[in-house]
Order: structure tokens, then C-alpha cells, then sequence
């Protein structure tokens, strides 16, 4: 265990406390990003959509625009688990970006674009990513204490288990999903090959023998 | 006390949070859909003015509803939540976009895509949805907990009654005979199942194409 830190370190480390402090004691991490951050993406959803506006260079439009997206704003903030989520979600986030930023810089070395499949794996790779950090930041679980049902269900699988009942249903149920999925498989084998028989192989002049 | 906690319940108590905030957002959408739609006509201003008017009234009765601006808030800041989920998902989307190249498919490859977009924008339709769950039910343990119970109270149900067994049975029963005497139509299309892989994502990769178009 390191117990001595430089003294660069220690003043990393002052300075990020005291730079901290600043932020949650004037209200910026609390009330002055989250409001920014709100009302900035609804007027621009609300911009981009047009629908409080009548025609594209509608004034009023614009001004309802913008007058809907800061009470969204200041109502959002009226919630504080909106701003314990911001403040776990979007740290996280932001190294996702970097992260897919680098690899972009990376591949841009071999001066050649991702293929399709590639491409498609990492459109995945990047929606599971995000909505894994998203479920992280929002904590979605069950309640921690068993609830009365979880006791009463526990104590009927245990007694089925004890009288045997469950094993062998299990059993029996296995063995009979197992036995119609061997006849299926012999089945639908037999099927394939008198299709491959029957398919049109090899030049036509040399079939029309 | 720190500022942030001053602020908050300097809002709270001039009424910004329960009056200012949804007024502002209940009347602004309102009159501004009211506008848009011209219910009644675009023809004079004093329709405008009516216009006003009755959003207003609208407004403060939805104001004396306390339950409703709280419901309203807990609504608003999840869905905004989800949105600013999307809004990163996109902004790394498009920045993968720009090293890549788009998958170049048949016409039947673009028929998935299409697919795959309405499923997309079915997807995040559902925002509206898991935002009204959450208003509802204010926390997810909460949310958890009851929906935990409804699944274990249908398996316990299942168990006690001695009904699992005989639907395992009957369904695998009615399996057998369906196949028994099936009898195969048309050959359908395969899937493809690489175009299943590709076109949601080449899907995704087109919504913020799309957008930039806007």
C-alpha cells in the first residue's frame, strides 16, 4: 500500500476537492448545468420540430419555444433524483465518447473505413453500453428485503422438492421434450436430403441424361 | 447552508417550482398548439387573444391541482433523462458513421432497414411510456417491488393450483399435433440472417443522418 504521496499529487488532489466544493457550493452542479443543459435540448428539440411555431419565421413561435422549455427546465430540476442521475450518468457517458473517439482515431491509422458487419456490431456495442450506464446511474432493482410471496414460493418449491413431485415432472418433461426433439431432428434430416436429391445440379445438357 | 439548498428552497417557497415552471410550460403549450392548429381560425388578432385566454384558464385549473405539477415534474425530468440517453447515443453513433461505410444491399436489404427504423422509432416511443411507469410509481425500487409480486403471484398460482404441469403438457400436445397435420403452404422467403444483424444498425446509423438533414 502506498502510503507516501508526492507532493504533486497531494496538491491534484486539494485543488480538485476545492474545485469540487466550488461547483456544489454556488449551485452550478445543481441548479445552473442541469438548467442549461435542459433547456438548451428542449429548445432545440422544440426548434428543430416546429411545433409551436406556424411558419418557419414565426416570432411568437420561437418566443413559446423558448418560454416551454424553461419551465420544462425549472420543473425538471424540481425533481433532485434528475440531478443525482445527470451527475452519475454523465461522467460515465462522457468516457464512452472518448473511448469510441480513440478507437475512431485508432482505425483512422490504417486508412480504411469499418466494413458493414463491423460497423453493425458496434452500433449494438454502443446502444448496450449507454443503456447499461443508464440502468447503473438510475439503479432499476426489486426491493432488497424478500417480500411474503418470495417466502411463500420458497417454501413451495422446497416442499415439491421434498415429496419428489417437481424432480420427477422435471424429469418426465425432459425426457419427452428430448424424445420429440430427436424425432424432429431424424425427420427433418430425411427431409433435407431428398431435397438435395432432388435440386438441380451441374450443367443442363449433362442432366437431361 | 450551502447555495444550491438555498436556492432550492428560495424556489420552492416564492412558488417557481409548483407555479412559475408549469405555468409557463402548460400555458406555452397551449397557446402555442392552439396557434398552430387554429381551431378556430387564424382570420384576427382578438382570436389570438381568445386563444390566450383560454389557455390561461386552462393553466391555472391544472395549477390547482398540486398532485398533477408533481406528477408532471417526476413526468418531465425522466423523460428528459431519456432523451439526453438518446441524444449521447446518437452523438456516438454519428461519429462512428463518419469512419465507417454504409452496408451496400439489395432492394430486399433496404426492406429490413425500413423495418428496423419503424421498430426503432416504435422503441423509443416507449420513452413516453417508461416515463408515465416512473411518474406513477415515484421510485423503482417501488416500481420493482410490485412488479416482482404480480410475476410471483401468477407462479405461485400456477404451482399450487397444480395447473403448470398439465399447460406443459397440453401445449406440447397441441405442438405434436400441429405439426402432424400442418400442411406447408408456399415456400416462404428465408431470413437472412445477417441482413437481421445489419439493417436495425444500418437503421440507426440513418437517424442521425437524418436529423442533420433537418
Amino acid at each position: 500500500m502506498i502510503t507516501n504521496i508526492g507532493p504533486l499529487s497531494q496538491q491534484i488532489t486539494s485543488i480538485q476537492v476545492n474545485f469540487n466544493q466550488i461547483l456544489s457550493q454556488y449551485g452550478i452542479i445543481d441548479v445552473v448545468l442541469p438548467f442549461l443543459l435542459i433547456f438548451s435540448l428542449v429548445f432545440m428539440l422544440l426548434e428543430l420540430s416546429n411545433l409551436l411555431k406556424t411558419s418557419p419565421n414565426d416570432v411568437v413561435g420561437r418566443k413559446l419555444s423558448a418560454l416551454f422549455a424553461f419551465g420544462f427546465a425549472l420543473l425538471s430540476l424540481y425533481n433532485q433524483n434528475l440531478i443525482k442521475w445527470l451527475v452519475s450518468f454523465i461522467p460515465n457517458a462522457t468516457i464512452v465518447i472518448l473511448v469510441f473517439f480513440l478507437l475512431a482515431i485508432t482505425l483512422a491509422l490504417t486508412n480504411k473505413k469499418v466494413p458493414g458487419v463491423l460497423r453493425a456490431f458496434f452500433a449494438f456495442l454502443i446502444v448496450g453500453i449507454i443503456l447499461w450506464l443508464t440502468i447503473n446511474s438510475l439503479s432499476i432493482t426489486g426491493s432488497s428485503t424478500k417480500s411474503p410471496l418470495t417466502y411463500y414460493l420458497l417454501a413451495e418449491i422446497n416442499s415439491l422438492m421434498q415429496s419428489g413431485i417437481l424432480s420427477s415432472l422435471i424429469t418426465v418433461v425432459t425426457i419427452f421434450i428430448f424424445l420429440i426433439l430427436v424425432i424432429m431432428w431424424v425427420i427433418s434430416s430425411g427431409e433435407k436430403k431428398e431435397e438435395e436429391e432432388g435440386e438441380i445440379k451441374g450443367p443442363l445438357l449433362v442432366r437431361s441424361r | 447552508m450551502d447555495i444550491s439548498s438555498f436556492i432550492y428552497t428560495l424556489f420552492s417557497e416564492y412558488g417557481i417550482f409548483t407555479f412559475l415552471a408549469p405555468f409557463l410550460l402548460v400555458f406555452s403549450l397551449l397557446y402555442g398548439s392552439l396557434r398552430k392548429i387554429g381551431l378556430f381560425g387564424r382570420d384576427s388578432p382578438n382570436k389570438e387573444k381568445l386563444y390566450a385566454i383560454i389557455s390561461i384558464v386552462i393553466t391555472f385549473y391544472y395549477l390547482y391541482d398540486i398532485s398533477a405539477v408533481i406528477f408532471t415534474s417526476n413526468f418531465i425530468s425522466f423523460f428528459f433523462f431519456e432523451i439526453l440517453v438518446i441524444f449521447f447515443i446518437l452523438m456516438i453513433i454519428a461519429l462512428m458513421a463518419g469512419i465507417s461505410e454504409p452496408y451496400e444491399g439489395d432492394e430486399e436489404f433496404q426492406k429490413y432497414k425500413q423495418s428496423s427504423h419503424n421498430v426503432i422509432v416504435g422503441l423509443i416511443t416507449l420513452a413516453i411510456l417508461f416515463a408515465f411507469l416512473y411518474a406513477s410509481s415515484v421510485n423503482f425500487s417501488g416500481f420493482g417491488e410490485a412488479a416482482q409480486n404480480i410475476i410471483l403471484e401468477i407462479i405461485v398460482i400456477l404451482i399450487s393450483s397444480g395447473l403448470l404441469p398439465i399447460i406443459v403438457i397440453v401445449g406440447i400436445l397441441i405442438g405434436v399435433l400441429y405439426w402432424l397435420f400442418h400442411k406447408p403452404g408456399p415456400q416462404k422467403k428465408k431470413v437472412k440472417g445477417k441482413y437481421l444483424f445489419i439493417a436495425p444498425a444500418e437503421a440507426l446509423y440513418e437517424i442521425p443522418e437524418n436529423l442533420k438533414k433537418k
